[in-house]
């Protein structure tokens, strides 16, 4: 007794396909345009230490603050004669370890308690658990990373944990919101039907169909990361010197602006062009998964 | 004394000129005038009569914590208030004084004379003096009961003015004019101690506490405080009173509390300021704002801040001395002043403007720039392959210490001892990190101290209130403790100098490398600008301002 | 097949489901749906009991009564002997074995990461049955079962068109070798051709496997082709149960006469009897007396006062049951 499948499924197609990608990259120009900067950015930062032409921490004396060009750096010194572009191709190597380290530690913690708010929404676990996330969201976020910041002292380890609290609350949003209507599901009360524990219902149906907007949010709050580390570090609360980060680079350029504005320019620029990458990537993915676009 | 050294050197010295020429005596040749050849920044120095009137107006970088000046171990309280009060005795200013020289001139003393033991001083004060009219001190006339007020309260609370006070046995007031001390042992040079800015002389209606000394300042100085509004701005005002005739010309100052430095260079630029000498000012951003502001004035004072850095002697690494003398060699000090400062001379424990210093070749030697020999120490100390350790520095005096700690990580790092930077907040440093010695090599300032004396006392023997690298040589204690008893000015120096060799071949902790030239600029109106280092800015009474 | 004489698989006794019965402290106060409200019946072991009602007679809620995935405000559910509502959550997940779901929109009953052999294997691996060989192995042998072949395990749900989503969610619900189904529209989505191909294998697997299934569905021409014996739902309580055969042919309380009514019919000797008029009221609000009163053309005198019991008349092979006055002898004419 079986049945030919249809003609449709006959075209064997799986739900993330090659083909999906060609789909955003003629639907989103703008959001391809991003991802190949995005890849840029990651290549750069995983192979700085080949691709650098200096190491970023020698100081070569005999050039200090000389101008692109001059004495084989190509971006130009700053004031302790460290290569600026060398600086900044590791910038990108020090902004990417924060920000992925950052996304894993600040995206786990979101991710539980939005999981777990959301699928028990309705109940004192979902209202103890949010009622945290207010709290911490109703600190104004600057002064949030300032104070603890500033507390814990400027090292790597430091600011990631200063910056995790920024992401903490945007993706437990996101993964609340997405739980709250995965539970409503028709397959949710399928499993429960069956006899699926609640922990296998979260991560074999709630985790994987909220991937798609964490995405967007991580793609999103990517930009935020980069942009507050380097405010962090401009203030001297972020990276402790010498490490090459791009906040840190603007702010010891500051006071070299007339004198040798290469310091700020190089890696000011790089930053803009990254933040602004991710922002689109975030936008260009969040506009192709709309539902309303859907099947 | 002082915890922070952010507004560093108000008092610049020298004519451009002069240091030039100083230079090129050193040298041996003589030079001309030798003032930069584009002539910008070029003092004005004949221009004219003095003028009175106007207002000057400066910034600040970090605002007094209180304005007791007994109880706030900061300079930057003697900064805020230095120009209200007025000492015994106090160094000599003016256009053909050297900077850093430690000529005296009577203050509120019009004489004074040592016994033959150098155990008693008396002063003969000036009569006449008068306070400041503001209650509750209400303008009246200073006596020697103020005189022993002031010791008196010195005696009775903790700090590094208590040292200077410390040999006093007695202190009598025979009439109200005169001030007999008394001297447990004897001291050539108490005139001297009388002169530092620590003893100002305060009102008994403040020690008693009829006022609160931490708010406000009431003195017989050439200014009156007018007000002060915390970390925002402290406005002073001509004393009419002031007993020195024609004095002061200024009407007032208005000091702004500006801590980043961009902010008062874009005042400066804008007119809003007559005057800086931030810290952070480079010579490179010097150079472009001479030549964008006109009239601008350049003086640069030869160095006598010390940078140091400083070494846990009592444990850790650091205590062997070959480590800390490995140190001394491994730095590239003269490529540290070139590229991160704007001039200066490397130094040992006494800076070499002041009396008992070492001459320069000497120092040189003593700390020359030799990376070699700087590792056979370390091999010697038993780290032939180096070790690791936290290099302590505050951001709190500004960018360029960070940078020169880098450099110090750098050239510490090239022969084998790898260093991390641990930054912290200027509270930390300078309330718990330094006096604690929570560290094993830490990089910064000392307030420039004004005697040798001050120095090694107060640092570098085991019992100093400022021995905060646990130095411990009793043979050094004694040799400190004799020079002081010496009469004779060639044997002291000699004295001196032996105990600084001394130091720098068998102590090296704290380690200054050089004293760094400061600059301060100011706009064309500003005259008769000759500051001395002692911070108490006394010499503002002497400075006037170009009327429109 | 009905195994005469054997105890019921299913017993329900005065089930009866509330929502919103303004307990929490920020739910507006109104009157709470009623969406069940005493209903009590029994199902036979292989046999198919249909329950037929408009949306918003309260059949889905008594559906998920019965499998206990919602929990009743009052009345008992009883499984094979054993009271459901007084097992621990570890028994209840085993019980859960036994009875299975089979949905109406296939599509959105499945998790769209998981593939077919996923689907398939998860309740097995739930319960902890077999291992990864043997698993996989039944999932094709269900596959083959419900007439699909067996490439499909390594496809997606929604590469499928809705007749075979559907055949999936069937062998879903049979991978776990269930005592009972519970079909809630499971038809109700799918083109009239594909319909009769799923009632057809839901017959054949019952033949098969001896299963019982409570069919649940608005379409009283779809439930009386599949079912034994048809319960009839208003506003949540039962109008009439009755064999599938007498419902059809001579349906008692008035709502069944309606609903067979609205069955188009080729056969013009049926008589047009009175149709439908007017809405199902609110569950919140149902009206008093009996609840399809404001609706019946045969109201009576007392319709508007007393609630009708379910009552069994007739006997033997024409039992059945009614709850209505017209047919209770007690009730004043």
């Amino acid at each position: 007794m079986s049945i030919a499948i249809s003609g449709t499924a006959r075209a064997a197609r799986r739900p993330k396909t090659r083909s999906g990608l060609v789909r955003f990259a003629t639907e989103q120009p703008l959001g391809a345009i991003a991802l190949v900067l995005i890849t840029l950015f990651v290549v750069v930062a995983v192979l700085a230490p080949w691709i650098a032409p200096y190491d970023p921490l020698a100081q070569d004396r005999v050039n200090i603050l000389t101008p692109p060009g001059v004495g084989g750096h190509p971006a130009g010194t700053d004031e302790l004669g460290r290569d600026v572009l060398s600086r900044s191709l590791y910038g990108a190597r020090t902004s990417l370890l924060i920000a992925v380290a950052t996304l894993a530690l600040g995206g786990l913690i979101g991710l539980v308690i939005g999981v777990v708010s959301g699928y028990f929404g309705g109940t004192w676990v979902d209202s103890v658990l949010q009622r945290i996330m207010d709290a911490l969201m109703a600190i104004p976020s600057i002064v949030l990373l300032l104070f603890v910041a500033a507390l814990l002292g400027p090292s790597v380890r430091n600011t990631v944990i200063a910056l995790s609290l920024l992401v903490i609350p945007s993706i437990n949003r996101v993964a609340r919101g997405e739980m709250l209507r995965i539970r409503e599901e028709p397959y949710v009360e399928a499993a429960r039907s069956v006899g699926c524990s609640t922990p296998r219902i979260l991560v074999r149906y709630g985790l994987p169909n909220l991937m798609a907007p964490l995405f967007v949010m991580g793609s999103l709050l990517f930009a935020v990361i980069l942009i507050a580390e380097s405010a962090l570090s401009f203030l001297g609360i972020g990276t402790p010197p010498p490490t090459p980060s791009w906040g840190r680079m603007l702010s010891e350029g500051r006071s070299q602006l007339e004198i040798a504005p290469w310091m700020t320019v190089v890696p000011g620029l790089i930053l803009s062009v990254s933040v602004l990458a991710f922002n689109l990537l975030g936008d260009a993915m969040r506009d192709f998964l709309d539902p309303k676009q859907r099947r | 004394m002082s915890h922070t050294m952010l507004r560093l050197k108000r008092s610049p010295g020298r004519t451009v000129g002069a240091a030039v020429a100083a230079a090129c005596l050193a040298l041996t040749a003589a030079c001309g005038t030798g003032a930069d050849t584009s002539g910008k920044g070029k003092i004005v120095e004949d221009a004219g009569p003095p003028q009175d009137g106007g207002i000057l107006h400066t910034a600040a970088t970090t605002d007094a914590p209180s304005l007791d000046i007994h109880k706030e171990a900061s300079y930057m309280t003697h900064v805020a208030v230095g120009t209200v009060y007025s000492r015994l005795v106090a160094p000599k200013t003016g256009q053909d004084v050297e900077y850093g020289s430690s000529e005296l001139e009577g203050d509120l003393a019009e004489k004074w004379s040592k016994s033959d033991d150098l155990k008693t001083w008396t002063f003969n004060l000036r009569q006449g003096v008068k306070f400041h009219d503001k209650p509750p001190v209400d303008g009246r006339e200073l006596t020697s009961a103020d005189v022993k007020c002031t010791v008196d309260r010195i005696k009775s609370l903790p700090g590094h003015q208590l040292g200077l006070v410390a040999n006093v046995a007695e202190l009598e007031t025979p009439d109200p004019y005169t001030v007999v001390f008394t001297l447990q042992s004897a001291n050539t040079a108490f005139d001297q101690t009388m002169a530092n800015p620590f003893m100002s002389i305060l009102p008994c209606e403040g020690t008693k506490g009829e006022f609160d000394l931490a708010e406000d300042a009431i003195g017989t100085g050439p200014f009156m405080l007018k007000s002060w509004k915390r970390d925002q701005e402290r406005v002073m005002e001509k004393n009419p009173d002031y007993f020195v005739e024609g004095l002061p010309h200024l009407d007032g100052i208005q000091t702004t509390v500006l801590p980043d430095a961009q902010a008062q260079i874009a005042a400066l630029r804008s007119g809003k300021l007559d005057m800086i000498s931030s810290l952070s000012t480079e010579k490179r951003q010097v150079d472009q704002l001479l030549n964008q502001i006109d009239g601008l004035q350049l003086r640069t004072e030869k160095g006598i801040t010390q940078t140091r850095v400083f070494m846990n002697a009592a444990e850790g690494p650091f205590s062997k001395l070959e480590v800390r003398r490995a140190v001394a060699h491994a730095i590239d000090k003269e490529g540290m002043i070139k590229a991160l400062r704007s001039g200066g001379t490397l130094t040992g424990p006494i800076t070499p403007t002041l009396f008992g210093a070492l001459p320069q070749d000497e120092v040189d030697e003593l700390l020359e720039y030799d990376p070699e020999k700087a590792k056979e120490l370390l091999a010697e100390a038993g780290y032939p392959n180096g070790f690791e350790a936290d290099l302590v520095a505050t951001d709190g005096y500004g960018e360029t210490i960070l940078r020169e700690a880098q450099w110090i990580q750098e050239d510490l790092g090239k022969i084998g001892i790898k260093l991390t930077i641990d930054q912290q907040d200027y509270a930390t440093y300078v309330s718990s990190t330094w006096p604690e010695t929570k560290y094993d090599i830490m990089y910064g300032l000392q307030t420039p101290m004004l005697t040798a004396d001050e120095y090694l006392t107060s640092e570098y023997t085991s019992t100093g209130t400022r021995n905060w690298s646990k130095v411990d040589d009793p043979e050094l204690d004694k040799m400190v403790a004799a020079q002081r008893v010496i009469t004779d000015e060639a044997e002291r120096e000699k004295a001196l100098q032996d105990i600084e060799r001394y130091i720098m071949e068998n102590v090296s902790t704290p380690l200054p490398l050089y004293a760094y030239d400061t600059q301060t600029l100011y706009s064309g109106k500003v005259h008769d600008y000759h500051p001395h280092p002692d911070y108490s800015s006394r010499e503002l009474q002497n400075m006037w301002m170009e009327q429109e | 097949m009905i195994v005469p004489g054997a105890t019921p698989l299913v017993e329900a006794h005065g089930l009866v489901k509330h929502f919103g019965d303004g307990k929490g402290l920020f739910t507006p106060q109104r009157p709470p749906v009623r969406a069940v409200d005493g209903v009590s019946l029994t199902i036979n072991r292989g046999e198919t009991l249909g329950l037929v009602g408009e949306s918003g007679s309260g059949k889905s809620t008594l559906g998920r009564l019965i499998l206990r995935l919602i929990e009743p405000t009052s009345g008992t559910v009883t499984f094979d002997g054993q009271d459901i509502a007084t097992l621990s959550k570890s028994r209840l997940t085993q019980l859960r074995k036994r009875m299975q779901l089979v949905f109406q929109d296939p599509f959105s009953s499945f998790n769209p990461r998981m593939t077919i052999a996923q689907v398939l294997t998860e309740p097995m691996l739930v319960h902890g049955m077999g291992d990864r060989a043997s698993r996989i192995k039944r999932a094709k042998e269900l596959l083959d079962l419900v007439g699909l072949p067996s490439f499909a395990m390594e496809r997606y749900p929604h590469q499928f068109s809705g007749g075979q989503a559907q055949r999936i969610g069937i062998a879903r619900a049979l991978s776990t070798d269930p005592d009972l189904i519970v079909c809630d529209e499971a038809v109700s989505a799918l083109d009239v051709s594909v319909q009769a191909q799923v009632l057809n294998l839901l017959k054949e697997v019952q033949r098969e496997l001896g299963l019982s299934y409570l069919f649940i569905a608005h379409d009283l021409n779809v439930v009386r082709y599949i079912s034994d014996r048809v319960c009839v739902m208003y506003l949540g309580k039962l109008a009439e149960v009755a064999h599938a055969d007498d419902i059809s042919e001579r349906p008692r309380h008035p709502y069944s006469q309606a609903l067979m009514a609205s069955i188009p019919s080729p056969d013009a000797h049926h008589e047009l009897r009175t149709p439908l008029a007017g809405e199902i009221p609110s569950p919140r609000r149902p009206p008093a007396g009996c609840r399809f009163h404001p609706r019946c053309s045969q109201r009576i005198d007392g319709c508007d006062r007393d609630e009708p019991e379910l009552l069994t008349i007739g006997s033997n092979s024409e039992a059945r049951s009614v709850a209505c006055h017209l047919f209770d002898p007690t009730s004043a004419r």
